[in-house]
């Protein structure tokens, strides 16, 4: 479908990239319609982009990249509610602040979007695991990893 | 905003789904115990408040931010796929 987005002009998003996210995100409810557009061919982000808005965009990631052995801890409850029986065969993706010094860019571990494959149904959840929080800072992970940056 | 006062054990309804019961009383904290239809999430309002924060500085990401960020990280290990159909 043809998407209006916030920074790329007008894009041509193929169906299996267009997901619900139920509710919205917080802060953000009644926008539940998005379009999940390749940031660029080297870039690890893609933009989670509203169909009800053009105006709002998103930068999203797979926690993978830093933190190889993320996995949420949601409740049955809620992923049942997604109609998911395993965290690890959902898409997971976190959110990401960047701010003037890019270097210093965020991911949110604690409140990750939790979306079903077969069905693209998600939701942000939350997790509930002490060590995961709302702003890591993504090069200071990757480099205690010893990840090449 | 609607008060209520509740003894141990009490509870509270809202709407048809949602119950609200006072487990416990220690001291200055109260344990509310909370039955909720699985979509319904709930959580404590600090957090709900931090995600909500973060939500909304995540939106106000400019595209030479992102291209400058994705400098960042370029020649690392490919990124995930988004979902397949």
């Amino acid at each position: 479908m043809r998407v209006r987005t916030k920074h790329l002009g007008v894009r041509e998003v193929p169906d299996e990239r267009i997901v619900e996210i139920r509710d919205g995100l917080y802060g953000f409810g009644g926008k539940e319609r998005f379009a999940l557009i390749e940031h660029g061919p080297e870039s690890p982000f893609f933009w989670l982009q509203s169909l009800d808005e053009a105006g709002l965009a998103f930068v999203v990631m797979s926690p993978t990249l830093f933190r190889p052995d993320y996995a949420p801890a949601i409740s049955r409850a809620d992923l049942a509610d997604l109609g998911i029986e395993d965290v690890k065969d959902a898409l997971v993706l976190v959110l990401v602040v960047i701010p003037e010094d890019p270097r210093k860019m965020t991911a949110n571990l604690q409140g990750p979007l939790v979306i079903h494959r077969g069905t693209r149904i998600g939701r942000q959840l939350i997790s509930n695991d002490p060590a995961h929080g709302p702003r890591h800072l993504i090069l200071e992970e990757m480099a205690a990893r010893g990840a090449r940056t | 905003m609607l008060v209520l006062a509740r003894r141990l054990n009490e509870s509270i309804m809202i709407g048809d789904e949602v119950e609200i019961v006072v487990v416990a009383l220690q001291g200055d904290q109260v344990k509310l115990g909370i039955r909720a239809p699985r979509s319904v999430p709930v959580f404590r309002k600090e957090i709900y408040e931090e995600i909500q924060r973060e939500n909304i500085a995540a939106a106000q990401a400019g595209a030479g931010a992102a291209a400058a960020a994705a400098d960042l990280l370029k020649g690392v290990k490919p990124p995930e796929k988004g979902p397949k159909p």
